[in-house]
């Protein structure tokens, strides 16, 4: 069930999104968002269409994946849709008992939607397209100026990485508890709310035991390996911008650029 | 319990990219009081199958059946199927939680409401049968070796008595005499309960010593199903799915591709020594 979200997960593949840089992507992203925000009339998500489409397209990922990346905001994208459509004030267009349809709520609810959902497949495609590792190696790089001030800019990449890559063990070490548990005749899905999160007890307490193991052996081989943090560390796969990386950098400026002047 | 599996397929995250078949058309019957063991390459479906015994896992196609009763019916007690068909996971010291060994091998027990002292007598009883000593009774789970933890793990599982054991990769990641030990133990719990036991194991070496029949998976198949000897005597094919064969196996099988005996299936050392010894005198008789 866990493995139907696929937003923030990546898709292996070896298309020219997927190669570029992945502070290209971040910076691109980022961009993107903001430049999301940036018009309030309809013209808007023509640009932004034509930009993430050919984003999709040269990705080669496919739409049915994508499409399940939105499942999750599935019902907030109703709720919004609901709300102002309904209890949006304006000139009315269409009533029905107590329901008043306004030609601002369907403007607010198609403006909204549309928006929520470029935000979403966006960000998802950066996800999708590079690999948590990149991201940690590229987001290190973007922030390393912030350590003047002293912010632990490596320390916290790495445990962002280390993080990242633990959720799936960590999710199928649950799963394997909780089987082991129900073999034993625990039950997880009868009584009421206390009942059930007391049942979890015997899936918690394993599960930080087997969390807290883990760290230690992780920082035990770690520190076998000579881990000392950031300093004179160097990296396997350096980042270094490539030909590409500069024409997408350009592009990402004028689309921002192009955005600033829609009306 | 007889077990009988017809027709079970299993598949993982059906209808999303990471759709996998784990189980393919897997059928067999398993009779009261057997001891089967499991084999097969890791990730051939051996955990995945081995769900479907207590319905932990729901088959994706084809029954399974328990005295002939489909466990998929509505109507079919899952609670009592639990406790009937207990499952040792792999690394099952992984599951224990609670402040005391006692406790904990007394979670079973408690889930299915057996009264207060009636739990206990089984929490003791099934910790002698795993040979931990009474006076760990009321030592954290947390404090002990990785092996006693194991024991107590099973422990919580017979506690429970089950009619049928099911044991993932009860040896794993123990040292040869511990991995001796626990093997002999099972086996001891098998006679003196009388229950039916099912061993998985990616080790023939382990396996075949004890069990009467092995069931051979390979890539979500079952491939052989068949007494010890029937399954060794196809070592060459097992030898391409990338089980060891015994090495007893090994030489009685190179000796009887150079025509030296005829035997097949010879799998244990005893065997062994009295078919050879037999051959040479029966060489010598010739001689003379
Ligand atoms: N929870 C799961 N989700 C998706 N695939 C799984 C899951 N568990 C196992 N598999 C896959 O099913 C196959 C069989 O796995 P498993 O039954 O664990 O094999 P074994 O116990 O013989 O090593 C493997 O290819 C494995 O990757
Ligand atoms: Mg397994």
């Amino acid at each position: 069930m866990i493995r139907d979200i696929t937003i923030g997960q990546y898709y292996p593949s070896e298309s020219v999104i997927h190669r570029l840089d992945a502070r290209i992507k971040f910076i691109g992203t980022i961009a993107y968002v903001i430049a999301l925000f940036l018009f309030d009339t309809f013209w808007g998500f023509l640009p932004a269409l034509v930009w993430l489409g050919s984003i999709v397209v040269l990705s080669g990922i496919p739409i049915g994946f994508i499409a399940r990346g939105l499942k999750p905001i599935f019902f907030l994208l109703v709720f919004l849709v609901i709300f102002n459509l309904f209890l949006t004030p304006g000139e009315v267009i269409a009533e029905w008992w107590i329901f008043k349809i306004t030609d601002n709520g369907l403007e607010n609810a198609g403006f909204m939607t549309l928006r929520l959902t470029l935000l979403v497949i966006g960000s998802g495609m950066m996800t999708y397209t590079t690999t948590p590792s990149q991201l940690t190696t590229g987001m290190e790089s973007i922030f390393k100026p912030l350590g003047v001030f002293k912010v632990p800019v490596h320390e916290v990449a790495m445990m962002m990485s280390i993080a990242l890559r633990f959720i799936p063990i960590l999710l199928e070490e649950t799963d394997k508890i909780m089987k082991a548990q129900q073999a034993r005749g625990a039950d997880f899905e009868s009584g009421n709310i206390f009942k059930r999160a007391k049942a979890l007890i015997p899936v918690l307490v394993p599960l930080f035991v087997s969390a807290f193991r883990r760290a230690g052996e992780l920082a035990e081989a770690m520190e076998a390996r000579c881990y000392h943090g950031g300093k004179g560390r160097t990296k396997l796969h350096p980042l270094k911008f490539s030909a590409g990386d500069y024409i997408s950098l350009v592009l990402i400026i004028g689309f921002v650029v192009g955005m600033g002047f829609i009306p | 319990m007889s077990i009988t599996f017809d027709k079970v397929d299993y598949i993982y995250g059906k209808g999303t990219s990471f759709e996998k078949r784990a189980l393919k058309d897997i059928s067999f019957h398993i009779r009261d009081g057997e001891f089967v063991g499991i084999i097969g390459h890791t990730g051939s479906g051996k955990s995945t199958l081995i769900q479907h015994m207590n319905g932990l896992l729901k088959c994706t196609g084809g029954n399974v059946y328990y005295d002939c009763k489909d466990i998929s019916n509505r109507e079919y007690d899952r609670k009592t199927l639990r406790q009937n068909v207990g499952i040792v996971f792999q690394y099952p010291e992984h599951q224990l939680f609670e402040a005391t060994v006692g406790k904990d091998v007394a979670f079973g027990p408690n889930n299915l409401n057996i009264p207060g002292l009636q739990a206990d007598v089984r929490t003791y009883e099934a910790l002698k049968s795993v040979g931990i000593d009474d006076s760990l009774l009321d030592v954290s789970p947390f404090d002990l070796s990785g092996g006693q933890k194991r024991r107590v793990a099973i422990a919580g599982v017979l506690a429970m008595k089950p009619k049928v054991l099911v044991l993932d990769e009860p040896a794993a990641g123990l040292d040869p005499v511990g991995r001796r030990d626990i093997l002999d133990m099972i086996a001891r719990i098998r006679r003196e309960e009388n229950i039916t036991v099912i061993l998985v194991s990616h080790s023939m070496e382990d396996v075949a010593e004890y069990v009467d029949r092995i069931m051979v998976m390979n890539d979500g198949a079952l491939e052989m199903d068949g007494t010890v000897s029937e399954v060794f005597a196809r070592r060459k094919e097992l030898e391409e799915m990338g089980l060891s064969v015994p090495q007893i196996s090994l030489l009685m099988g190179d000796l009887e591709d150079a025509g030296i005996i005829k035997d097949t299936g010879i799998y244990t050392m005893e065997e062994a020594v009295r078919v050879l010894s037999q051959k040479l005198l029966d060489r010598r008789g010739r001689n003379q």
